[in-house]
This record gives structure tokens, sequence and C-alpha cells, in this order.
């Protein structure tokens, strides 16, 4: 829709956001992005009455995590996603990283992040035995290396960060959280506005 | 004409470095960092006094909370996640706050300890856990993997005892889902010595401190909800290393997550997670009598992010984000410090000028 898909997302080693955009044009891309997702309300997630307060982070298994830090390149805001690790990987957040493939991280993003915004949204539809099946599968595909084929979001040998949680989901629920608002690549940013989506906690 | 232009930009110099930060010079009692900034003050009869203001880190992260470790005048920790999604191990020396900042081996410090002469780290995998050893300039001395055939073993803590390191790790078997709790020990060069199966699997033990030849580790997770919210443990485990004997203290309130020991009032201080209970909620457990009490921050409600912990001439101090509370133990009197006042929004760590004996 924006019209800057797949090149955006291509390896910073061939070629880069600002190779093919302006500044400008960079600048309003991630306001569309991003637009809302600062100040949109959070809501009580539906299936939670465990945690200290409405919109404090949550370790439920299958919570979608998201940042705005810039994940690859200081003068293009990526994002960066994850999800909540399957029990018994307490505290961790799986997700694809450049350097490492998929990995199980430490640590809640609002301590990690604690430079930028992060979300956590829930997916509406699903039951809480759905969200932990797609933890399950996320954390099963631990080890596989990081996919740079940015179009290519059907593979399971290989992931990018927003791929492997929109895959969790797809693959075990069927519920689709892209947008299709950036062509064929899942960026982090459309889940926060996919309407299969909810926003359950913001750190700002 | 060129004179005048070379002066120009003399003055425009002068200017640049008139408005970049300095080195701290003087000595301070504490010294706050603030995102990268840090500001020193002197504490004179329950006030602030600001001192200095400077840079104390150069890239946009702050130091983790927990595990921050100081060598003389040096303090040591990793870093949050820069916008590459990469952490760094910092040292900092506390007179002048110049630093050293490395990326992390591995991907990222799991946990992290120091003997006063190397600091310790630890990297987790799919298929295999990596130690590292870095001298006090941090410059990498030694690096150890280990693997398990279809574990995947997570470092929840690391915590340094005579001539060992022992591990907290939670071993996952990556085909069935299950989980133990183990107690590693290992040498100093990493020779896997012995592990110790500390008999749980129904949750995560995640951190814990030495005292009177005992392991006190909290019991943070047990089990899933109704609701797919991880269920709070309730309960620190006791750990002779000497008898092996185990022993549940249970604590009033559940997610017992972080954990430090008071020497001078053989006391344990317990966060429970503040994620899951209101009010930054602390349980301290008198070890020579058994007795709970609670200490209880309303004030900071809603905010789930926990405090950084230090304590200092048998006072505690909790760091909020823009908050000091100093804390009397045996008088319960809370002094709190607004730091909003100096600007301070963002401050992650407490360093104090002089090391607490």
């Amino acid at each position: 829709m924006l019209g800057i898909a797949s090149p955006v997302f291509a390896d910073e080693k061939t070629i880069t956001a600002n190779q093919l955009f302006t500044e400008e044009e960079l600048d309003l891309f991630e306001k569309s992005a991003l637009d809302g997702a600062y100040t949109d309300p959070v809501e009580p997630d539906n299936k939670n009455f465990s945690r200290a307060a409405v919109g404090s982070w949550s370790w439920r298994d299958g919570v979608i995590c998201i940042t705005d830090s810039y994940a690859k390149t200081p003068l293009f805001n990526n994002g960066h996603a994850g999800i909540v690790a399957v029990a018994p990987y307490y505290d961790k957040v799986v997700e694809a990283n450049p350097g490492d493939g998929v990995q199980a991280q430490p640590g809640a993003w609002s301590h990690r992040f604690s430079q930028h915004t992060v979300w956590q949204l829930g997916v509406k539809r699903t039951s809480v035995a759905q969200d932990q099946a797609a933890a399950a599968w996320a954390t099963r595909q631990i080890g596989k290396p990081y996919n740079r084929q940015f179009s290519n979001i059907n593979r399971r040998d290989a992931f990018y960060c927003s791929q492997l949680v929109w895959a969790a989901y797809k693959d075990t629920t069927g519920v689709d959280i892209g947008t299709w608002e950036y062509g064929y690549p899942i960026h982090p940013f459309e889940l926060i506005h996919s309407n299969e989506t909810q926003i359950i906690y913001r750190n700002r | 004409m060129k004179t005048g232009k070379v002066l120009m930009g003399m003055i425009f110099l002068l200017f640049l470095s008139a408005c970049s930060f300095k080195s701290i010079s003087k000595p301070y009692d504490l010294a706050i960092l603030d995102d990268q900034r840090v500001v020193t003050f002197l504490e004179k009869e329950d006030q602030l006094e600001k001192l200095e203001e400077g840079k104390a880190l150069s890239h946009p992260y702050q130091l983790w909370k927990e595990d921050g470790m100081r060598i003389g005048d040096s303090f040591y920790n990793r870093t949050t996640d820069d916008y590459q999604i990469k952490t760094f191990l910092v040292k900092l020396n506390t007179k002048t706050f110049d630093s050293k900042e490395i990326p992390a081996d591995g991907n990222g410090s799991y946990t992290r300890a120091t003997d006063g002469e190397f600091i310790y780290s630890t990297a987790v995998f799919n298929d295999r856990t990596e130690f590292y050893k870095y001298d006090k300039d941090l410059n990498l001395i030694q690096k150890q993997e280990l693997k398990e055939e279809g574990k995947m073993n997570l470092t929840n803590d690391l915590l340094v005892v005579g001539d060992d390191l022992f591990v907290l790790i939670g071993s996952i078997d990556m085909n069935l889902g299950s989980n133990e709790n183990q107690l590693w020990r290992l040498s100093k060069d990493f020779s896997l010595k012995e592990k110790i199966d500390l008999d749980y699997t129904a949750g995560g033990y995640m951190r814990m401190v030495y005292a009177n030849e005992t392991f006190y580790i909290t019991e943070a997770k047990e089990g899933v909800a109704a609701d797919g919210e991880p269920n709070g443990g309730k309960h620190i485990v006791a750990f002779n290393l000497k008898n092996r004997e185990k022993i549940l203290i249970e604590t009033s309130y559940t997610y017992p997550q972080f954990i430090h020991y008071d020497k001078k009032r053989n006391r344990l201080l317990v966060l429970h997670d503040p994620n899951y209970v209101p009010y930054v909620t602390w349980t301290f457990i008198d070890l020579t009598t058994g007795k709970q009490s609670q200490l209880q921050f309303e004030e900071q409600d809603g905010n789930s992010v926990f405090p950084f912990y230090a304590e200092q001439d048998g006072f505690y101090y909790y760091l909020f984000e823009d908050q000091l509370v100093k804390y009397n133990p045996d008088t319960q009197e809370k002094i709190p410090y607004d730091l909003a006042k100096y600007g301070i929004k963002k401050a992650h760590t407490l360093i104090f000028y002089k090391k607490e004996s």
C-alpha cells in the first residue's frame, strides 16, 4: 500500500533504504506505519486476570512483543517483533535476530528496550490454548537461521522476526495477523494495526 | 578576512566544547545514571545536593538493573539492547565515569558474576551454553562451550562461591518440553564438576544468593494458570551445599523473583515480580528468627519496571526512574529523593563513590 515493500526490507549489505528514498519519504512512512500506535488505548486483555494491573507487562504464552527499536539501521525504523516463549521457557521471548537466528532471549522488553516504545499484543479471536500452541510452535523453531529474503514468508527453514510471529499464529490457529499493507513481507508495525490484534501493554 | 574566519571557527569549537559533557572530577556520595548521562550528588542530612553532570555511556542504551559488579574503582554490567538488538559489556570508572564498552560475546549476556579478579558471563543457544571469562579491562581470557544433546540449558543466575562457579540452570528437554531445575558447579576455567538436581520440575527457579553455606533460591514461577499467565511460586528454596538438605520457606506473596542478602542483619530481601504483585512488594526474611515483613511502594503502583537496588552503610536504596528512596531497615523510615527536579527521568543505575565494605 505504501509502495515501499520489499526493497526496504532488503539486506542492508546490498541496498539501504536511504539509497531508495529521501529522508522525507522515510519520515512519512514511519509516521504512517506507527500512526496511532503511540496513542491508541491499551485495552484489557480479555484472557487475563493474573497481572498486577491492566496494562502491565505479561509473560502469558504467545503474547506478541513489538518495539520501535530500529533493529538494523539508525536511518530506518525496521522495528522488531517476538513472541513470549511457552512455559517452561520462563521469562523468555522467542525472536529471530540477524546475528543469531531464532533464539530465546531473557528479560522483559520493557527493560531490554527501555530506550524505546514497547507494545504487547493479544490476538482477539484465539483461545488461551491456541496462544500456547502458537508459543510452542515458535519455541520449536529455536536454532533455525535468520531469513534475509523478506518477501519469502512461506519458508519454514529460516525466519525473520515478524515472519516468525505471524507464522506461529497462521500455522497453528489459521489466524492471519498480517495486514498486507506493506505488500508481501510482514512488518512488525503492521501487527499493531491488524484487526486481529489488540494492544494489551505499552511501556510509555 | 581569513583570520576572522579562523577566529569564528575557534569560537564555534569553544562553544561546542562548552556544550558537551565534561568528565566527572569531584568526589561525590552517590551517582545516578540517567540514560547515558551521570549526575553526581552529595547526600547531606537526608537531602541531595547536585554536584556535577557528565556523560557515562557512549551509545543510546542503559545499564541492566541486575548484576552490577564493583571491583575497586570500577563498576561493570551489561547494557540493555541498542538499536541493532546488540548488548554490550561496560566498565565504568567510578571516579571519572570514563567508560569502556565492548560487544557482549554470544547472543547477549544472560547472567554475570565476579570474583574480584575476573568477570564471568554466559550465553544460551539451542545446542550449547557458552561461558566467558574477562579480565578487569574486559579482555576475553577464556571461552568454553558446554553441550548436552537435546537439552537447552538456560542460565538463570550465576554466583562465585569460593573457588567455584555455581550456575542456576533451567534445563529444558527440547523434545519433551519438560524442565529440570539444576545447580551446576564449575571450576573457574569452566570444567563442569557437578550437576545438582534441585528436584523441582513444576516451575522455574530464577535467582539465588549464597549465605551460611546455603543457596537461597527464588521459586518464581510454578506452572501455568487457566488464563495462560505463569502461576507464581510461593517459596524461597534453602539448599544447604554441605548436607544437601532442601528446605522451603513459604512467602506471604507469590512470584518471588529477585533476591539479595543483607549480611549485617542476616536477612533476605525478596522482590516479588512487579508484573504480577502490585506496589513493588518486597519481603524481608530474617534468617535468624524466621520472621517475615514487607516493604511496599504504593506510589509506584502501575509501574511494572522494577527498581535498581543497592545497599550502603546499612541503608537500602531503591532507584526508580525519577525517584530514589532511601530506606532505614531498623526504623522502617522511607526518605524519598525527588530526582525529577534535577531533570532525571530515566534513572537506571546507582553507584556510590565509596565501595561498600
